[in-house]
């Protein structure tokens, strides 16, 4: 399948550039969108998935810009340099760029997952958009990196171990997490970062989230309920976002509507 | 082989980071990497459904140590 027109660019300067794609549109579209990819493994995971997206807004009008951030993907860097402080950096220099290249004055966000946590963290501090979409986000962020935390554990120990002479590092502050690299600063952002609250700024905020998550609420609770998001999430609702469930997983669907982000799941 | 034949720059950085669009289309990308005509080029195509980063970044990385490199993939 095609991803349609676009144009792959680097982004910022050539001592920190950054792998940046974008599917322009013909015309002269007021809005466009920065699509910002989800952390760690799951972004390659959901690379093509978020290309897709992109190909999909371009083709309702909608100019795309995704990017990868310092330290992964294509940008430069090491994936040990990335943390919050970076995001805010790349996350300025990709809006400034949507803006640039396109005629759009009005700038959409579309976080996915752990970015949500960083992104809410940029416009705390200055970043303007004027609408935010979180895709499936990550709501506590220290309960997420615990999880992270045991899935690598899980993950190393289901390998053989080293080969001699062959150093592991299995120090939990600096080793990486599920094949990244993820550093102390990176670890303490994550830690202490939380959806809760109304988010900063004026942008409204929405969040899209699996079918299932509404229409099988119990299941969810359940299972969220050790990591506490579910809770934290829907309680963050009341108080900042829209809830947008969509029909399906990556590709499958479009949003199956609007649900009010008070009412109790069926 | 004609991929390479028909490549053509896309932009290129102050440090030779190259984009490179090939193929029908111009729907695949590569990164070409390094000073030109120095040496052997050392092709890196993705596998699989693997990102043209490579597997945690393998490629990416490569290319950092070996200083030249060229890694095309699917137009991710």
């Amino acid at each position: 399948m095609s991803i349609g027109d676009w144009e792959p660019f680097w982004l910022g300067p050539s001592s920190r550039r950054l792998y940046a794609a974008l599917h322009a549109v013909p015309g002269s579209p007021s809005t466009g969108v920065v699509l910002v990819p989800p952390l760690l493994h799951e972004m390659p995971r959901s690379r093509r998935f978020i290309a897709e997206v992109a190909r999909e807004l371009a083709a309702i009008g909608l100019p795309s810009l995704r990017f990868d951030f310092h330290g992964t993907g294509d940008s430069s860097g090491t994936g040990d340099e990335l943390d919050f402080a970076s995001m805010h950096r790349d996350l300025d220099l990709a809006t400034t760029a949507l803006r640039e290249r396109t005629s759009a004055t009005r700038l959409v966000l579309l976080a996915w997952r752990g970015s949500a946590l960083a992104v809410r963290s940029w416009l705390g501090r200055g970043g303007m958009a004027d609408l935010v979409v979180l895709w499936e986000p990550i709501v506590d962020g220290g309960s997420w990196l615990q999880e992270l935390v045991q899935g690598d554990a899980g993950e190393r120990a289901r390998r053989p171990p080293p080969r001699a002479g062959v150093p592991r590092n299995t120090d939990r502050q600096t080793a990486s997490l599920m094949g990244f690299p993820a550093s102390p600063r990176l670890r303490g952002d994550l830690a202490q970062a939380r959806l809760d609250g109304k988010a900063p700024g004026t942008a409204p905020m929405w969040a899209l989230v699996r079918a299932e998550v509404t229409s099988r609420a119990g299941d969810l609770r359940t299972r969220a309920a050790t990591a506490g998001q579910y809770a934290q999430f829907r309680h963050w609702c009341r108080n900042g976002c829209d809830v947008l469930p969509h029909a399906a997983g990556p590709g499958r669907g479009e949003p199956a509507g609007a649900r009010d982000a008070s009412g109790d799941p069926a | 082989m004609n991929a390479v034949l028909d490549a053509s720059p896309a932009e290129v950085d102050m440090e030779q980071e190259v984009l490179v669009r090939f193929g029908s289309g111009g729907q695949l990308t590569g990164v070409l990497s390094g000073p030109s005509g120095t040496g052997p080029t050392l092709l890196l195509p993705s596998a699989g459904l693997q990102p043209r980063a490579g597997p945690f970044r393998l490629h990416v990385l490569l290319a950092q140590r070996a200083g030249g490199e060229w890694h095309p993939d699917l137009p991710l």
